[in-house]
């Protein structure tokens, strides 16, 4: 099956009602990925479901973002025994997953990563999750405090990338089938959904704003690419930041990984794919000890111009979607968007 | 490609190993020809782990892919044990190779130092072997220590070949050593008519920086310079993000590299 196989939109809509009691039914029949809050920190978070009624719609957005269900942080790609070079052996299977309660920036990353692990090389281990899913996301009806959508272009409602998306209007929502998937999806749990080819678009409630765009894309791009920020700017950056990886770990688009060969505690041996992150201060480091990077403000940089420039020119798209959540992570006070906003600003 | 699904790396006999040097080995795998002088392989032994390694024979001859490893760390040093008989874990091959028909009917200077020597091998194997459509050849190769010197043998009977000059230095005076001592840019000064040649550089980076610093100084164009880079490929299909550099991918991109696309791309060597 495709990815994404785009459609030209069609429009049901689903009862609030009618929602709950499909969630339930997914719940029971499939993989369900759904955001639930954690009563210990009150986060929402993005978690396979075990009961339908552990799921909120009722949250700004999920604390991690849904890459992990495709590109998990311990991934097996294959299992062996050492010494025995017959042994190599298939790694996980792959289970059909439906993702419900994706936020628009959040589907607009994964647009990315499939584009990003299907040029060149296939990669299958993400792609065959990717085509075995389903994503059935929930449109922003107000812009958060922490998010920046609409500055990169990504949101708060999308037009494509989505297989349903949902938009809220007054007891249910407009879903709206952007795909063959969504499509299936629809014909397999008809019962749920109720015609509404007649409804008009801009009936959709006012969104409520944050204050308009934060900064323009195609400056901050035009600046970064013509290396016109000051170096200055990447030195205090580079004094505050604490190398930890969060922002990265965080991000629904970061996708660097390494690779390493490991005994489980079983005794059994596996070649597994881990999270790997430019702001780690070894991640180009090779053996011997030579670095081609040659300090902390180069690799400052690298991720600003790997994602508002290089992911731009390859995929027409922002590589940053504006979820905010490293902004809310970071324990440097290492502030992506105000950064952002002084290189729009002339930094 | 030689292994048939992208992650997972075919199993290879090796048919033969040299040694080099005393940390140096030379590893023949009888595998076909299907790949191109300056690109790479990733290289695996079950539960050590992968290590990008460059090819350093030349498909022009005996079929065979020849890998040549210095003992440095885990997995290299697991390769280093292993002998005639045993199987290494290949992927590949990758990366954008030389393109060697935009140099012929040019003169072409090598220059190297180290196993730096190792990549430019197998470009100099594929000139040699197909001599006519190039123009003069010069190798300079530079290393450490007598002791260092990789493919001496070779070196001697490159020198034999017709039109073209050899020629080897080591850092240091050494007993027993009464060849030409100084870095390899110290060979520099006896070359005519550099800056009509293409140059070929690979080496340690200090060596690259001032290689390339003193062709430029001595008229070779930027399009003319051509180096190799090392990245630690965790993947070498583009998408671990380890070689990541200023917008390329070097293991899809590159590892091949002109003067002229790195000052564009603003990399400094």
């Amino acid at each position: 099956m495709a990815i994404r196989s785009k459609i030209e939109i069609k429009r049901y809509s689903i009862a609030k009602a009618n929602l709950v009691s499909l969630l339930a039914r997914l719940c029971r029949e499939k993989k369900l990925i759904a955001p639930v809050r954690n009563d210990a920190f009150g986060d929402v978070e993005f978690v396979p479901v075990a009961a339908a009624e552990d799921i909120t719609l009722d949250y700004e957005n999920t604390a991690n973002p849904p890459k992990e269900f495709f590109f998990p942080n311990f991934e097996c790609m294959f299992a062996f025994e050492p010494g025995n070079n017959e042994s190599i052996s298939a790694g996980d299977d792959t289970l059909p997953m439906v993702l419900v309660g994706l936020r628009s920036c959040d589907v607009k990353a994964i647009e990315l990563l499939d584009r990003f692990y299907e040029r060149d090389f296939e990669d299958n281990y993400y792609l065959d999750k990717r085509r075995q899913s389903v994503l059935i996301s929930v449109a922003c009806a107000k812009l958060h405090e922490q998010c920046f959508c609409t500055s990169t272009g990504t949101g708060p409602v999308l037009e494509s990338g989505f297989d349903i998306q949902l938009i809220e209007i007054i007891d249910g929502y407009i879903a709206e089938i952007g795909s063959t998937k969504g499509l299936e999806f629809v014909e397999e749990y008809q019962s749920f959904f109720a015609d509404a080819a007649g409804f008009d678009p801009h009936k959709f409630p006012p969104l409520v704003e944050n204050g308009g765009p934060r900064f323009d894309l195609k400056n901050v791009y035009n600046r970064l690419k013509a290396e016109k920020v000051e170096e200055s700017f990447w030195e205090d950056m580079a004094a505050r930041c604490q190398s930890c990886g969060l922002c990265l770990f965080m991000c629904p688009t970061c996708s660097c990984f390494t690779v390493t060969d490991k005994a489980l505690p079983s005794g059994q041996w596996r070649r597994a794919r881990q999270w790997d992150g430019c702001y780690f201060r070894g991640f180009t480091r090779m053996t011997g000890g030579s670095d081609p990077l040659r300090n902390n403000q180069e690799m400052m940089r690298r991720k600003y111009e790997h994602k508002l420039v290089q992911q731009i020119d390859e995929f027409g798209m922002s590589g940053c979607t504006g979820c905010g959540r490293c902004n809310l992570i970071c324990v440097g006070n290492v502030n992506w968007l105000e950064n952002i906003v002084k290189i729009d600003r002339g930094a | 490609m030689f292994n048939d699904q992208l992650y997972i790396p075919r199993q290879v006999l090796i048919d033969d190993v040299r040694e080099l040097t005393y940390d140096t080995r030379l590893f023949r795998l009888r595998l076909g020809n299907h790949y191109k002088p300056g690109q790479f392989v990733q290289v695996s032994v079950l539960g050590a782990g992968e290590v990008p390694v460059s090819i350093c024979s030349s498909p022009t001859r005996n079929g065979s892919l020849e890998l040549c490893v210095r003992k440095a760390g885990l997995v290299t040093s697991a390769i280093s044990a292993l002998g005639k008989g045993d199987c290494l874990g290949l992927r590949g091959p990758y990366g954008n190779g030389f393109s060697v028909d935009r140099f012929k009917g040019q003169p072409l200077l090598f220059v190297s130092g180290g196993i730096g020597l190792a990549p430019l091998r197998s470009l100099i194997g594929f000139v040699l072997d197909n001599r006519d459509d190039f123009g003069k050849v010069t190798i300079l190769y530079g290393a450490k220590t007598k002791q260092d010197i990789v493919f001496g043998d070779e070196l001697k009977q490159w020198a034999k070949a017709r039109d073209t000059d050899v020629a080897i230095t080591i850092d240091k005076p050494q007993e027993g050593w009464d060849g030409h001592t100084g870095v390899v840019t110290s060979l520099f000064g006896d070359l005519k008519n550099a800056s009509a040649c293409t140059a070929f550089v690979c080496g340690p980076p200090i060596m690259i920086h001032f290689a390339l610093t003193e062709l430029l100084v001595m008229g070779l164009k930027p399009n003319r310079i051509i180096t190799t880079l090392e990245r630690h490929m965790k993947c070498g299909v583009g998408k671990c993000g380890h070689c990541y550099l200023k917008g390329q991918y070097v293991c899809t991109h590159g590892p091949v590299f002109s003067y002229e696309q790195l000052d564009a791309m603003n990399v400094r060597l």
